[in-house]
């Protein structure tokens, strides 16, 4: 009886704190490795901790309870500086640890010191997207015919950056039935980017570091199509889920057409919704129009003593920018005779980033405070926004010349096309 | 009686002098031959994928891109007094497209093709804006008239009336030029104007729609500039493949390598793996030419038998044909990688600005091709 007791109680505390599930990679051939806590906020979650996680050696799976991990080793009179712990349950981040690059966060243990890490559960509705407001409506086209807009709205201040489009796919795409992750996004290091582990199902994402983090900058291998789901899911108040009509597939955006027949080839963009049929209300954000994206890149109210008028560049110039990061004015990410990020005239294929963190040239915005209209990537536009197999790109990028930065140059192409210069930028009503 | 020898001989000088540049002038042998390209199978169905490429009727299409041998032997015609602007400095200075040089002054203007790491003549034309392409097609549609001014009878009216366009550059530029050198202008009142605010930016003029009659020649212009439709048709289409399209102007839909010479499927373009077509070097120089010479890939034309059309230079077209600020750019260049030499990617510019990497093939009437002119080996095509 009360042997029988003492094991109840003993079942207890191993469920709240230590169970280890699997032996994996023991080498040491004993038995516990870890000594492992949980408390805080429930959760049920899948760890696996190793004393040496850069290898990784010496690994066994553990279950927690809670999000808050006191852990410690039971090998006596050794510390282990690059011990390590991977969260195998999607949506969930630890912190107090260093995270490396095969998905392990590195940490400190020993017998005696116990470390701890806090698990924090992915929130991806809590990120910023800042957006700023495009006044003076009823202004007249440029000479171009473009930028007329005739009521209020409001437009992207940044690109769409890598980090926002990890949490989206974080959100969406644990089986990514429509392809929103592109594989490119991470081998491409001339823009990577995203890293994805885990099979179809249960698809994580995470931000890679590539010559350092890549979370704030733009986005690239987005086709219109994906662009379209990303305004979707934030018109949806960025909902979790599979990616169906009420995540990713409507919103701004009726895309089942498109759906229906992933193997056409040729599809069409449809025109935005004037109703989200999620929300019943008119579309919180979308990718903007040619005009709409024209005003916020060159327009600026106060010029010809008020009248109103356009720059030729995004910067508040009609001289073609620098190329400089940093805080100097009429500064962008482009081809001169070199490159933005390397200042040389060579390009380097396999290993070299050349996307800027967006915002990065901090005296270059246009007049309403947007920033990279010009350079680091080309951004789709909805044309007029009828029905067609192409949208627009306008804005150059990191290796083309000062000519597509400029107001006087449009283009299109296919709308499933994705490339590592181009992504987008989002804008919305008032 | 000295005296009415005199006045005689006077009279007679004049009248020599006045034979130089009479109209007659016209019968010597054409200054530029232009290779034409026939385009048959009329009413065609446009590319699904892109909705380009329908055209109803036949038309012929230039074999190449017009070069700057043919472009500076057209200056030395027509632009000893450059009266709008058909030579620009960029046209020398550019180096990695160079060029012509210009020599004398206004009024006895002389243009000479360059040496740029070797004879750039057989080199497409860059720098070149619509207008100026427009200008050049004028003086192909009147006959490529020999000596005298830009008018209305060389290069300011034939396939294109710019008059509109003159008025408003006449506008910007000094008046000085006006009436000076022995040319007179062609003005008309402008009809339109700008609120621009941008006073060093080219104005806009919208470049006009094509004449459905040259006024010089009482019948439909010979020579312009192709509309998107016929572009698009003579790269891409295949008529024998049950009337598809190509992604590339090289017969393929497979990404061109880049390598100068008689491979098939090669192009002047941009590639990440080996860098710029002419030096096969991803590392650039602004003092390198990167102009291939027209047909330098020869077993890499279209279907039709055009050469060039991906890659190289971008090249201008016409769009639907209708009056706009804007006309269109397509094809890609030595500059772009491979996502803009597709046929799904299509660029819109201001017709009044021109480019380093930009320059323009010319389309013609049918009838062309009953002369002596058109390429007779591609004349008939057997599937």
């Amino acid at each position: 009886m009360r042997l029988k007791l003492l094991t109840i109680s003993q079942a207890i505390l191993l469920s709240l704190f230590i169970t280890p599930v699997v032996y994996a990679n023991n080498d040491l051939g004993i038995g516990s490795l870890f000594n492992v806590s949980s408390s805080g906020t429930p959760a049920n979650l899948n760890i696996t901790l190793c004393l040496n996680s850069s290898g990784p050696i010496s690994c066994q799976n553990y279950s927690v309870t809670g999000l808050t991990l006191s852990i410690s080793t039971n090998i006596p009179n050794h510390s282990y500086p690059n011990a390590g712990i991977k969260i195998n349950t999607a949506g969930y981040t630890p912190s107090g640890c260093s995270l490396i690059s095969n998905g392990y966060c590195v940490f400190s243990a020993s017998q005696n010191t116990p470390d701890s890490i806090a698990i924090a559960e992915n929130n991806p509705t809590s990120f910023s997207y800042p957006m700023v407001a495009i006044t003076a409506p009823g202004n007249s086209a440029d000479i171009t015919g473009f930028g007329a807009v005739n009521y209020q709205y409001e437009i992207g201040k940044y690109d769409v950056t890598t980090s926002q489009y990890t949490d989206f796919l974080n959100s969406v795409a644990q089986t990514d039935t429509y392809g929103l992750y592109n594989s490119n996004m991470g081998t491409d290091l001339n823009i990577a980017g995203i890293s994805r582990s885990g099979s179809s199902g249960s698809y994580s994402y995470t931000v890679m570091s590539n010559s350092g983090d890549s979370s704030n900058r733009p986005i690239t291998y987005v086709s219109w199509i994906n662009a379209a789901r990303f305004a979707n899911w934030m018109a949806n108040g960025r909902p979790t889920g599979a990616e169906d009509s009420t995540t990713s597939e409507n919103g701004a955006y009726d895309l089942s057409t498109i759906d229906e027949n992933l193997e056409n080839l040729n599809p069409e963009a449809p025109s935005k919704n004037n109703v989200n049929p999620n929300t019943n209300n008119a579309p919180t954000y979308y990718i903007p129009t040619e005009n709409q994206w024209y005003k916020a890149a060159y327009y600026d109210p106060e010029l010809d003593s008020d009248m109103g008028g356009y720059y030729l560049y995004p910067t508040q110039s009609n001289t073609a920018p620098g190329n400089s990061i940093g805080s100097s004015a009429n500064q962008s990410n482009y081809f001169t005779t070199v490159f933005s990020l390397t200042q040389e005239s060579i390009y380097i294929s396999m290993e070299q980033n050349y996307l800027t963190d967006v915002g990065a040239f901090s005296n270059s915005a246009s007049y309403y405070g947007t920033f990279d209209q010009g350079g680091l990537v080309w951004q789709w536009n909805d044309l007029d926004g009828t029905e067609l197999p192409y949208r627009g790109l306008r804005g150059g990028y990191w290796w083309s010349g000062s000519i597509p930065l400029q107001s006087v140059l449009y283009s299109t192409d296919s709308i499933t096309r994705a490339s590592n210069d181009i992504g987008f930028r989002l804008a919305g009503p008032v | 009686m000295k005296i009415s020898i005199k006045k005689l001989s006077l009279t007679y000088l004049t009248f020599s002098f006045l034979m130089i540049t009479a109209p007659w002038a016209h019968a010597s042998p054409p200054v530029v031959t232009y290779p034409m390209i026939p385009v048959g199978t009329p009413e065609n169905s446009s590319d699904q994928s892109t909705g380009f490429g329908a055209v109803s009727e036949p038309y012929t299409i230039g074999e190449y891109d017009v070069t700057i041998g043919q472009y500076t032997a057209f200056l030395n015609e027509i632009a000893q007094t450059d009266t709008y602007g058909l030579y620009n400095s960029s046209m020398t200075n550019v180096l990695n497209t160079a060029g012509i040089t210009r020599s004398g002054s206004n009024g006895s203007y002389e243009y000479t093709v360059m040496n740029n790491s070797g004879d750039s003549s057989n080199r497409p034309i860059t720098n070149i804006s619509w207008f100026n392409a427009a200008r050049f097609a004028n003086w192909m549609a009147n006959g490529q008239p020999q000596g005298g001014c830009e008018t209305s009878a060389t290069t300011e009216n034939g396939a294109y009336d710019l008059s509109v366009a003159d008025g408003l550059y006449a506008q910007n530029k000094s008046t000085e030029l006006r009436g000076k050198y022995g040319c007179v202008e062609y003005v008309k009142s402008p009809t339109s104007s700008s609120s621009s605010s941008l006073k060093d930016m080219p104005q806009a003029v919208i470049a006009p729609a094509k004449n459905t009659e040259n006024p010089n020649t009482h019948s439909a212009p010979t020579y312009y500039i192709p509309t998107e439709n016929q572009w698009y048709k003579a790269a891409y289409y295949n008529q024998c493949a049950g009337g598809s399209y190509s992604l590339y102007a090289t017969h393929s839909n497979e990404t061109p390598g880049n390598s100068v010479g008689d491979e098939n499927n090669q192009a002047n373009y941009l590639s990440e793996s080996t860098g710029y077509s002419v030096t096969q070097s991803k590392n650039f120089s602004a003092s390198q030419n990167y102009l291939t010479d027209v047909g330098a890939f020869p077993n890499s034309s279209s279907f039709y038998g055009t050469f060039d059309q991906t890659g190289n230079i971008w090249e201008w077209n016409d769009l639907d044909g209708t009056a706009s600020a804007s006309k269109g750019l397509r094809g890609g260049a030595y500059t772009s990688t491979p996502p803009y030499l597709k046929s799904t990617y299509r660029m819109g510019y201001l017709a009044t600005r021109y480019n380093p990497n930009g320059g323009f093939r010319l389309a013609g009437a049918e009838g062309i091709c009953a002369g002596q002119l058109c390429s007779k080996s591609k004349l008939i095509l057997v599937c």
